[in-house]
């Protein structure tokens, strides 16, 4: 038997055919060897085995299957599959889950226990979320009409059902919507009194609603119209109501109240002032539009004034003064208006709405009498209507649009056309003004408002050159063609200063080259020195004499024997013939070439005596006139007078020695 | 013939989601051993499933699970996810998908222990053959489907796979 890892390995795998099965099972019996790896591999096959599964939800099962779009509803019979995901419960559901509302309040109100017997009979809630959160008010006051509380308090008894009952407690159901709004005799339960100790032990204890311990933090929306009127909070008898503008927040809906009601002939209260910090606010709120108030009250109607909370309110008394005058127009426009009917209301009472966001079914401000209406409308000539013959002016568009603010004397805007109202721009200090004002004001604090004075000029400065900066760098960004101009600007530029850069580069290169001959065959310049360069060559300006040009090594022990001339086609050649003066001399003498002026060149050898005689210069060439200015065994001068600046290039050639001078 | 009734995919996509309904916690478990990731393995089996959508119909039927573990193993082999995950320099442009989001319970599964550890070194192809075999069950021939190969390729594989593993397990462990 063939025993190996692939047969072993099979083998314990079931699978080998089963001849090759029996016999390496017979061979297993007495081969110790093989028999250890088999149990080996078994053991490895365990322990894979035993690997952690991994379970996945039915639900996020079901949601990947409808991801990948292979999840049909019609699926085999006959494989099991998983139920599609129940909702959570409410409590671990988030709000913008299931495409159901959330509740109104952070938390549920506990509600009396069911009783078994009545979840079967019990509707299923059919009201909306508004419905199951009817009249808890923010601050966890339940409100509700005292007549419905006193009738209907007797009807429900503590078994009024759990909302968690049925499920689905926030959303109603199908068949709730199917039957249309809730009965109000179902529903009753919903204004039953939450008994004692029933709120959530992290909540704040329930306050009792009065009026003199109201907080003004909301005003109180009235709708228009006969449509259910908000229910005033219960309050005690003995205090007057509260007036509608300050009311709770969204007290429960309930049916019209009866016409004889005088909800306008209520007199208007002051809000008790409240203790704590929230009252502090409050108190400087109402300073500063108090003062705000008074400081424009030149410019501003009288109506726009609001106060509503802890600081009295002004009278509503015709103001005084010139810029309230009333103009031709205004008093016709007034003449024009109805009157309007006079309510009997106490004067100086009444909390005012004119900047209220919506309209007001049943003004609540009171005027004094139908002459102080008109007063105020003569002050105020916006165009009024007067649909209803009735005091409209609470029914204009507010100034401000989101609602009404506490600031809105501030605010509240005047008629740009306005010319009856004089508009008195503050005077400008005079110099004398100034000059008392100086005085008045110690030295280091001038400085210091002058110092103040140039570093918010600076500021501004800065500022503005920074948004223009951005302006130009968004400009660029987003503009298509603008940003194209200036990247091609941009680059042509980029792609100029290349070429001068290139240019003067290639010209400074170039500048010095000179032409120098090539060497003939027969001379091989074994030892020369460098090129002359011309960078000392005679411009315009006449040049230095210390401007040298200096060739040779520095040896000694030369002469010159012979200063020959060469016209070339364009320059011309000097060639001076050394050699050595006795014996034998190595290297070659030092030659200076110098300039005293444009027209005049000195050419010095060193180490070197000059030549006795030399055959005159040919006309017509730059050289007029060659010279031996000295002569000596050390140092021989020759100058030559040119015709015109030239520029020099020499050399040395070796064996014989010459000095080549190229003039150019 | 013209097909016209190509589009209509309900018989195979019913029978392949009733397979995948069947053994997706198998085959979240092999791909999570597989690729050493529960979440990477969620994301492998939706794609792989995407991808088995896409298959004749009859691969399923005749293949049955082989040709679910083939697709899982094909898109951890090439990374194919579902939701894909962008490629290229675009990815940085655009805003990626959000992740699969699935309730798997593989805590213990993400706990690395020795036998992960080993298996982790294993060439892909002989850690897909020993997964398939000793912790999915499957047989030498439905490994030939998941794996494309023959079944002796399979056992060969296997066996290989277990000698690499046996060795490097014994190191490992002592």
């Amino acid at each position: 038997v063939k025993c190996s890892l692939l047969t072993l390995s099979t083998f314990i795998d079931g699978e080998l055919p089963d001849q090759r099965r029996s016999e390496v099972d017979a061979h297993l019996v007495g081969c110790p060897r093989c028999s250890a790896g088999a149990a080996t591999l078994r053991e490895e096959k365990a322990r894979v085995g035993q690997l952690a599964r991994v379970h996945v939800d039915p639900a996020s099962a079901q949601s990947m299957l409808e991801q990948v779009g292979i999840a049909i509803d019609s699926i085999a019979p006959s494989i099991a599959i998983p139920a599609p995901p129940q909702p959570s419960p409410p409590s671990e559901q988030l709000p913008w889950q299931g495409g159901r509302r959330s509740s109104a309040l952070p938390w549920t109100p506990r509600r009396p226990e069911p009783s078994p017997p009545a979840t079967e009979e019990l509707p299923v809630p059919s009201a909306s979320a508004a419905d199951i959160q009817p009249d808890l008010p923010l601050d966890g006051v339940r409100t509700a009409h005292p007549s419905r509380q006193t009738a209907e308090a007797g009807e429900v008894p503590e078994a009024a059902p759990e909302m968690t009952v049925t499920g689905a407690p926030l959303s109603p159901t199908r068949e709730a919507l199917a039957t249309g709004p809730a009965d109000p005799e179902r529903d009753a339960w919903l204004d039953a009194p939450a008994p004692v100790g029933a709120w959530e032990a992290d909540l704040p204890p329930p306050v009792e609603t009065s009026s003199e311990s109201e907080a003004p933090w909301d005003v109180q929306h009235s709708p228009m119209g006969p449509s259910p009127q908000p229910v005033p909070p219960p309050v005690k008898q003995s205090e007057p109501p509260l007036p509608m503008s300050v009311g709770l927040s969204q007290p429960p809906v309930a049916p019209p109240p009866a016409p004889d009601i005088p909800l306008m002939a209520a007199a208007p209260t002051r809000l008790a002032a409240a203790s704590g910090p929230g009252a502090l606010w409050t108190r400087v709120r109402d300073a500063i539009a108090v003062r705000m108030a008074l400081s424009h009250g030149a410019d501003v109607a009288e109506d726009s004034l609001q106060i509503v909370s802890g600081a009295p309110a002004r009278p509503a008394t015709k103001p005084t003064g010139p810029p309230m005058a009333p103009s031709a127009d205004a008093i016709a426009s007034a003449a024009d208006a109805p009157p309007a009917p006079s309510v009997a209301a106490p004067v100086g009472q009444e909390v005012e709405l004119s900047g209220f966001a919506r309209p007001l079914s049943t003004p609540v401000s009171a005027r004094t009498s139908a002459s102080t209406d008109q007063q105020a409308a003569v002050a105020d000539r916006r165009p009024t209507s007067w649909p209803g013959g009735g005091d409209d002016r609470d029914r204009t568009a507010p100034a401000d649009p989101s609602g009404w603010n506490a600031f809105a004397a501030s605010s509240y805007p005047l008629e740009k056309d306005d010319a009856s109202v004089p508009r008195v721009a503050p005077r400008p200090l005079g110099r004398h003004g100034r000059a008392v004002a100086r005085e008045q004001v110690p030295a280091p604090v001038r400085m210091w408002r002058a110092m103040a004075r140039m570093a918010g000029g600076l500021r501004a400065q800065t500022t503005a050159a920074t948004a223009a900066a951005r302006r130009s760098v968004s400009g660029m960004s987003k503009g298509g063609p603008n940003s194209r101009l200036l990247a091609a600007v941009a680059g042509a530029g980029l792609l100029f200063v290349g070429v001068l850069l290139i240019g003067h580069s290639a010209a400074r290169r170039a500048a010095p080259t000179a032409t120098r001959p090539a060497p003939s065959a027969a001379v091989t310049p074994s030892h020369q020195s460098a090129p002359a360069q011309s960078s000392a060559a005679p411009q315009s300006d006449a040049p230095s004499a210390t401007a040298v040009q200096t060739f040779g090594s520095g040896a000694g022990g030369f002469q010159v024997i012979r200063l020959r001339y060469g016209v070339q086609v364009s320059s011309m050649r000097v060639v001076f013939d050394v050699g050595a003066a006795s014996g034998q001399a190595a290297g070659s003498p030092k030659v200076a070439v110098s300039f005293t002026d444009p027209k005049t060149m000195l050419v010095t050898f060193t180490g070197a005596q000059g030549a006795g005689s030399w055959r005159a210069p040919p006309t017509g060439t730059v050289i007029s006139s060659v010279t031996l200015l000295s002569s000596g065994s050390q140092r021989s001068v020759y100058r030559f007078d040119l015709t015109h600046a030239v520029t020099t290039t020499g050399f040395f050639l070796a064996a014989p020695t010459r000095f080549i001078l190229d003039l150019h | 013939m013209i097909n016209v009734a190509a589009e209509d995919i309900a018989p195979d996509a019913s029978d392949l989601a009733g397979l995948a309904c069947g053994h997706l916690d198998d085959l979240v478990t092999y791909v999570t051993h597989l690729s050493g990731s529960p979440e990477d393995a969620v994301e492998f089996v939706a794609g792989g499933l995407a991808h088995a959508a896409k298959y004749p119909p009859t691969r399923v039927r005749v293949d049955g699970r082989a040709a679910l573990y083939r697709a899982a193993t094909r898109a951890c082999r090439q990374g194919h996810r579902f939701p894909p995950r962008g490629h290229g320099p675009s990815r940085f442009l655009r805003r990626p998908r959000p992740a699969f989001q699935a309730r798997i319970d593989a805590e213990i599964a993400a706990r690395m222990n020795t036998v992960k550890r080993a298996l982790m070194t294993l060439p892909f192809d002989r850690r897909a053959a020993l997964l398939l075999h000793d912790l999915a069950g499957l047989d030498y021939r439905e490994m030939s489907r998941a794996l494309e190969c023959s079944p002796e390729a399979a056992g060969r594989l296997l066996a290989a796979a277990r000698r690499d593993f046996g060795t490097i397990y014994t190191e490992i462990a002592l």
